[in-house]
């Protein structure tokens, strides 16, 4: 039936003759003209929506701004002047920590020479928080651990300037895209020429596409038996990067390549080649991923890209074919053979003679280890530095804004403390038990600047920042604030009054009562109230401060600078406070500044990323105690570190120098603390276990070790002598608390706030008559 | 000083102590030393004009070292040229250099009443004077301490502890 159906219904078609053909023939090639027609103009307006889409997109986000730019943060410059206290081979591994290479002959920024202890120095040029300094060569020569004269290149004398300072790290965004920008006219020599050579060889003359270019690949790759070279323009791969993702379709090609045209039509060849500079991915640092040659420059030489030389110039442009194939630290024969491919390809092209190039291929790669590389190396430091801009930043403006925050890192005290730290824990970590921890917090003594702040054991390692979070029963560290408070009473307490460390037993709220001990478990009997200070004595503290009364003394520890909540239970007296060595920190500095409360402040400056100042973080000083009073405590607290707790730091750093300090321990020793201050330097140190195990450490035995190993390499300066209009030095009979003479057994010379000293004569003095000696002493004290 | 007790041994040397300036000037004067005291009189009021943070600039140059002396005076010239801010960064430079130089400490006092922060003008002020004997310097600090508390009334004053 069908096949009849077929035929009858042909067969008309047949009859119909030559004329019906050629009637209908037009109407239908009209038609299909119409729909082609149709179909052409509605794909036409397709693709001209998408360009004009597509035109949008890479307009807005090539004009906007173009990356979110994580904030630099910086340590604190290292000022060099005459008269600097620093052992030369230090300032040498400064120098090299900040990138600064050793020469023969010193030509260009970021390299210096050294002769003995004459260096010459060519400085970088940076712009700082007062202003941009320009780069300039110095000669400085070190005589006995003092920088001696530091004069220009013609022989006059500068009376101060400083190194750029060092980057410490950056606040990376979510992403953890991390990278420096660079401006084209930046870059080093042959940067941008080894680029285009390897690259794309077409990018000045193609317009986003070069079919020359991909004929070229095709070619290689054919020839090879595999994909050896890319046809992709620097254009398309910019493209490829910055807008669009990593998917291998058709239509994301094709989107490429309209983009890429699109980009060619707006923008000029250096514009998208600045652009590309920045945004190309350049390799990994955990979840750090870094972009652009300037950080790339930074992550695998540790200097700026400015400085790079042709060999390293041809390693980085190596790595854009593949950052994790190329690794130079993994894989360093396989970045060899490609840095060296590159060298031969810019001696094939012209753009270097073989000669430059076999010098370079003669060099090593040069990339720093990653254990050198300072960029966030210091989490615990900018933890602290992150806490603080957070009361006047966002965290999203942190992370891309690109600000650039100076600190008052010193990395020299920072890379010291991290050092005693890890040092001193090693010797005492016992067998069987798991590693002790610590943490460390310096700071400068009289303006509170934080010099150093180490968060645990590995210091490099970003976890928990023991400094700032580890809060922990402070034991006796807080008995300073107890005999202060009993020194502001000048009329009722004395240096020399007798305190009865006797058994106490205080009734509690709750019935219970409290009966402390002494760590020795004996006890002493009366005691001038300096030495229960200095030998740490608990019985003597809890009877002094239950006269006192304990909410005095939290008093004196909120005008010391602790915040946050405190029970003013008897117990508080001994130490049952948890705090943090960051806290201590803070109450410690205003003991060390004479009674001023000065805010501990890690950051000095914030910039915005055109280098415009935000904010200035200003020295506040507020004068909390009397000058009197400070002199009083610090003197018991200097006779801590002579005759009490703290002797054994004069092991380690010598007898001229005076200290103030306090030990430490918590319950069943679980914690170790030590604090303590030159006249410039002040640190305190803790170590202990994170599960809050017993170290069988007191605060002599472990805190104090790590704090005199980190003083010892400090050039420290002395504190002075209790002196000032108030103060007038009395010999008393340590016995009886009285008016005593060198006839005494125990006289001592003690400091006291004026009309202070005792009246009564002790019975060893006798009826003494001045003698010629007291008289010319009482004539210069 | 003030006498202790008739009783007290330490008293006994202090009642002669009336005798010690003149003591300290005979062993001065056998020494072969000499002390020539301030031929400009003391301003009777306070100043901040060129010439006289010069002046003071230079009779407390003993033991100055030369860096902090040149920081010194390029934030003068900030502060001078209207730019307190920029003087305040570069006497932290100072200050970590010399932490106990009253000067320092007078100059970020005056910046700071520039910037209009009269507490921590006036607390700045006040550490100044616990570091200096001079006695210009001294009085150039009273007498903005003075100044500043006449101009912004009580509230400085009662920000202060009393010492």
């Amino acid at each position: 039936m069908a096949g009849t159906k077929r035929k009858s219904s042909r067969q008309p078609a047949k009859r119909a003759g030559k004329s019906g053909k050629r009637k209908n023939e037009p109407r239908g090639r009209r038609r299909w003209l119409s729909l082609v027609l149709k179909f052409g103009i509605a794909g036409l307006a397709v693709l001209m929506a998408l360009m004009v889409y597509l035109d949008a997109v890479v307009t807005r986000k090539f004009e906007g701004r173009k990356w979110a730019i994580p904030a630099k943060v910086y340590a604190q410059p290292l000022e060099l002047y005459a008269g600097l206290r620093l052992d030369p081979d230090l300032f040498q591994l400064q120098l090299r920590r900040q990138g600064y290479q050793p020469v023969k002959q010193v030509g260009r920024p970021g390299t210096f020479s050294r002769e003995n202890n004459r260096f010459h120095i060519y400085i970088r040029g940076f712009r700082f928080p007062d202003g941009r300094e320009s780069s300039r060569q110095v000669i400085a020569i070190f005589r006995n651990g003092t920088l001696a004269a530091l004069g220009d290149t013609a022989g006059r004398d500068v009376p101060v300037t400083r190194l750029d300072p060092q980057l410490m790290g950056s606040i990376s965004p979510a992403t953890h895209e991390d990278r420096i920008l660079v401006r084209l006219d930046q870059t080093p020599k042959y940067l941008v020429q080894t680029l285009v050579t390897v690259e794309d060889r077409d990018f000045y003359d193609h317009w986003g596409l070069s079919f020359k270019g991909i004929a070229r690949a095709m070619f290689a790759n054919v020839k090879a038996g595999g994909i050896v070279q890319g046809g992709s323009t620097l254009t398309q791969q910019l493209v490829k990067n910055f807008f669009l993702s990593n998917e291998r379709t058709l239509v994301r090609k094709a989107e490429e390549a309209l983009m890429s045209l699109l980009l060619e039509m707006h923008y000029s060849k250096d514009e998208i080649l600045e652009t590309y500079l920045n945004e190309v991915y350049l390799g990994q640092q955990g979840q750090r991923a870094i972009h652009g040659f300037a950080l790339a420059s930074q992550f695998y030489f540790a200097r700026p890209l400015q400085e790079l030389d042709l060999s390293r110039v041809a390693l980085l442009v190596a790595i854009v074919k593949g950052p994790s194939w190329y690794n130079p630290r993994r894989y360093p024969e396989r970045a060899l053979e490609r840095r060296n491919l590159v060298l031969d390809m810019l001696v094939e092209h012209g753009v270097v003679t073989a000669s430059e190039a076999n010098r370079a291929k003669g060099r090593p790669l040069g990339v720093v280890p990653v254990e050198r590389l300072q960029a966030n190396a210091f989490p615990a430091y900018i933890d602290l530095v992150k806490r603080q801009l957070r009361t006047d930043y966002q965290d999203k403006d942190l992370a891309s804004e690109g600000l650039r925050i100076f600190t008052n890192m010193n990395p020299v005290v920072q890379h010291q403390a991290q050092e005693s730290l890890t040092r001193k824990l090693k010797q005492l970590d016992r067998k069987g038990k798991p590693p002790l921890e610590g943490a460390i917090v310096v700071t400068d003594a009289r303006t509170g600047d934080v010099q150093a702040v180490v968060g645990g054991r590995d210091p490099g390692f970003a976890g928990f920042n023991r400094a700032l979070d580890a809060r922990r029963p402070i034991g006796s560290l807080i008995k300073p604030a107890v005999y202060l408070t009993a020194l502001m009473r000048p009329e009722q307490y004395t240096l020399a009054t007798l305190i009865n460390d006797a058994p106490v037993s205080v009734k509690l709220a709750n019935g219970q009562l409290w009966e402390p001990g002494n760590f020795d478990r004996k006890t002493h009997g009366q005691v001038p109230l300096y030495q229960a200070l200095a030998k740490s004595y608990n019985l003597a503290t809890a009877q002094l401060g239950m006269d006192l009364g304990v909410e005095q003394v939290v008093k004196t520890l909120r005008s010391m600078g602790l915040s946050g909540q405190v029970n003013a239970y008897p117990s508080l007296l001994l130490g049952s406070l948890d705090l943090s060595p960051l806290e201590i920190a803070a109450m410690y500095q205003t003991l060390a500044s004479g009674g001023y409360r000065v805010p501990l402040r890690a950051i000095n400056a914030v910039l915005d990323s055109q280098g415009n100042p935000l904010r200035h973080y200003s020295l506040a000083v507020e004068q909390v105690f009397p000058a009197s009073s400070m002199a009083l405590i610090r003197y018991a607290m200097q006779e801590t570190m002579r005759t009490g707790t703290g002797k054994s730091a004069y092991r380690a750093i010598p007898d001229s120098i005076s200290l103030a300090g306090k030990t430490g321990t918590s319950d069943e020793q679980r914690d170790s603390w030590f604090a303590g201050f030159s006249r410039d330097t002040l640190a305190v140190a803790w170590l202990g276990y994170d599960d809050n195990a017993p170290t069988h450490l007191t605060g002599g035995t472990g805190a104090l070790r790590v704090w005199s190993d980190l003083m010892r390499q400090r050039p420290l300066k002395s504190l002075p002598k209790a002196s000032g209009d108030s103060i007038q030095w009395v010999t008393v009979d340590e016995k009886t608390g009285l008016l005593g003479s060198q006839s005494c057994s125990q006289s001592r010379v003690l400091p006291f706030i004026e009309g202070s000293a005792p009246k009564g004569r002790a019975p060893c003095a006798g009826e003494e008559k001045d003698s010629v000696v007291d008289w010319f002493r009482a004539l210069f004290e | 000083m003030v006498g202790v007790s008739a009783v007290s041994h330490r008293q006994d040397v202090l009642t002669l102590h009336w005798l010690r300036p003149l003591l300290v000037l005979f062993l001065l004067l056998s020494g072969g030393c000499s002390l020539q005291p301030s031929l400009i009189p003391l301003q009777a009021i306070w100043s901040a004009n060129p010439s006289m943070l010069i002046r003071l600039e230079q009779e407390t140059a003993v033991g100055r070292p030369a860096a902090v002396s040149s920081l010194l005076e390029s934030s003068r010239q900030q502060w001078l040229g209207g730019n307190p801010d920029n003087g305040l960064v570069i006497l932290h430079r100072a200050l970590r250099i010399s932490p106990d130089d009253p000067l320092v400490y007078y100059y970020m006092a005056m910046m700071q009443s520039a910037l209009g922060e009269f507490h921590e003008a006036s607390q700045l002020a006040r550490r100044s004077l616990t570091l200096t004997d001079a006695p210009l310097m001294r009085e150039q600090v009273r007498l903005f301490l003075d100044q500043l508390n006449r101009s912004t009334g009580p509230d400085i004053q009662g920000k202060q502890t009393r010492v």
